[in-house]
Parts: structure tokens; C-alpha cells; sequence
């Protein structure tokens, strides 16, 4: 049987996807982000907690506090979906497994910062 | 298991085979202390929602954070943020291409995993004194 594919057009889109680098960059650039806002977070974060939930709530009542935090929660739900997609890549093998954890994966980081976002929003508004 | 899906082609060697050194613990710290922080965050945006909507259900495990293990489940949080920040910027000063001395490397992981453990330990033993 005669075979019509060419050479070309049997290899073409077996190679890397070619957004690696774009990965690598953006888990960079957040991980610069986190580290300039993380002394502050903790910092406040350790103020606010020996008052309990009221202590958490001054803090996000603040302009710098939520303004801090949803820097903080922004980035670091951004950096951390990249991580854990990493990890699913490296230990979940099959295809379609793969698949499915990537998108839970990325819709729960998206959910969580929607409602992060939104308390924080609503708090500092009703502050 | 893994034979069926990496159409005959070689896989890495398993983690089983390797002697454990210090970089590569600290490798490995490094993607669980990850896992932690994220879990942590999405804790914390699920904290905010629900302090923010005045839910009573945010007072339902209030004994279990406001106990000793609650007090070592902040712990294990701040440790793993510190030690997650302090490694993070020594993979980025790997990123530039320093830093790669095999000996320097080992002892670095070492100082990381123990500064991180004990800056943890300060912070939440003062905590501690501050809420008795």
C-alpha cells in the first residue's frame, strides 16, 4: 500500500509545545512578587492573629492590610496553580487523568481567588 | 503500571535508587513546603469568605484552631512559608547561574531547613506567650 504522507507531516507536532519558557517566566515574576510581599504579610498576619477573627478583620479593614492581602492571595494562588500543575504533570501519567486535575486545578485556584477577593471587597467596603 | 504509557520509552530513574544528600531533601522540602503554603492560602481566602458573609459555620472548629494543634498547624504553615521563601530565592539565585558548588550548596540546605525550623519556632512560641 502506497503510503502518501510525507516525512514532514508525519513529525510535524510531536515536539515540545514550545510554552515552556513562558511558564518558566511567569513562576519567576510571581515568585519575586510573593517574596517582596511576604515579610509584610507575615508581619501583619502575626499582629493580626492574637486578636482571634476581629484581629483578621481590623487587618483587612485597613487600605494597606486588603490591599496587601489581595496582592498577596493574587500571586500566590497564581504561583501556586503553576507549582501543583507542575507536580500533576511530573506524577499523573495517563492523558485523560492528567487532564482532569489540570482543570481542577486551575478552576479551584480561580474559585478560591474569586472568593477571596470578593471578602475582601465586601469587609473593607463595610469597614 | 508505567509501562503502558511511556510508549517504550525510557523513564527516569525511580527516587527509591538515590542516596538522600542534602540538596536534594531540601529539593523535595521544597515542593511539599509548596503544596502546604497553597493549601494554607486557600484556607485563608476560605477564612476571609466566611468572616466576610458573618457565617457562624467559621466558628465551628474554633476549639480545634484555638488549641495546641492548632498552634502546630501554624507551625507547620510558617515553617513551610519561610522555608519556601528562603529556598525560593536560592533557586532564583540558581536561576542567574550561581551557586552551584556542590559542598556550598549542601551547606546552604542545611543553614535553610534549620533557620527556617527555628524562625518558625520563634515566631509561633511568641504568639503563644502573647495570646496567655
Amino acid at each position: 500500500m502506497t503510503d502518501y504522507r510525507t516525512d514532514l507531516s508525519k513529525v510535524r507536532g510531536l515536539g515540545a509545545a514550545k510554552k515552556g519558557v513562558g511558564t518558566y517566566m511567569a513562576q519567576r515574576v510571581s515568585a519575586v512578587a510573593l517574596a517582596a510581599l511576604l515579610p509584610f504579610f507575615v508581619y501583619g498576619l502575626l499582629c493580626a492573629l492574637p486578636d482571634g477573627y476581629d484581629g483578621l478583620k481590623a487587618w483587612v479593614s485597613s487600605w494597606s492590610g486588603a490591599l496587601l492581602i489581595a496582592g498577596f492571595i493574587t500571586a500566590a494562588l497564581y504561583h501556586g496553580r503553576l507549582g501543583v500543575a507542575e507536580i500533576i504533570n511530573d506524577y499523573i501519567p495517563r492523558p485523560g487523568a492528567r487532564a482532569f486535575w489540570l482543570l481542577i486545578n486551575t478552576l479551584l485556584a480561580l474559585f478560591v481567588w474569586a472568593l477571596g477577593l470578593f471578602a475582601l471587597l465586601k469587609i473593607w467596603l463595610g469597614a | 503500571m508505567s509501562e503502558d504509557v511511556t510508549d517504550g520509552r525510557p523513564l527516569s530513574p525511580h527516587i527509591s535508587i538515590w542516596k538522600w544528600h542534602p540538596t536534594m531533601a531540601s529539593s523535595i522540602l521544597h515542593r511539599a513546603s509548596g503544596v502546604v503554603v497553597y493549601i494554607g492560602v486557600l484556607k485563608l481566602c476560605v477564612v476571609l469568605f466566611l468572616l466576610a458573609t458573618g457565617s457562624a459555620f467559621l466558628h465551628t472548629f474554633d476549639p480545634l484552631v484555638f488549641s495546641p494543634l492548632g498552634a502546630l498547624a501554624l507551625f507547620v504553615f510558617l515553617w513551610a512559608l519561610i522555608y519556601h521563601f528562603f529556598n525560593g530565592i536560592r533557586h532564583l539565585i540558581w536561576d542567574m547561574g550561581k551557586g552551584f558548588d556542590p559542598r556550598l550548596a549542601n551547606i546552604w540546605s542545611l543553614i535553610i531547613v534549620a533557620s527556617s525550623l527555628i524562625l518558625a519556632a520563634l515566631l509561633v512560641w511568641r504568639l503563644i506567650g502573647g495570646m496567655s
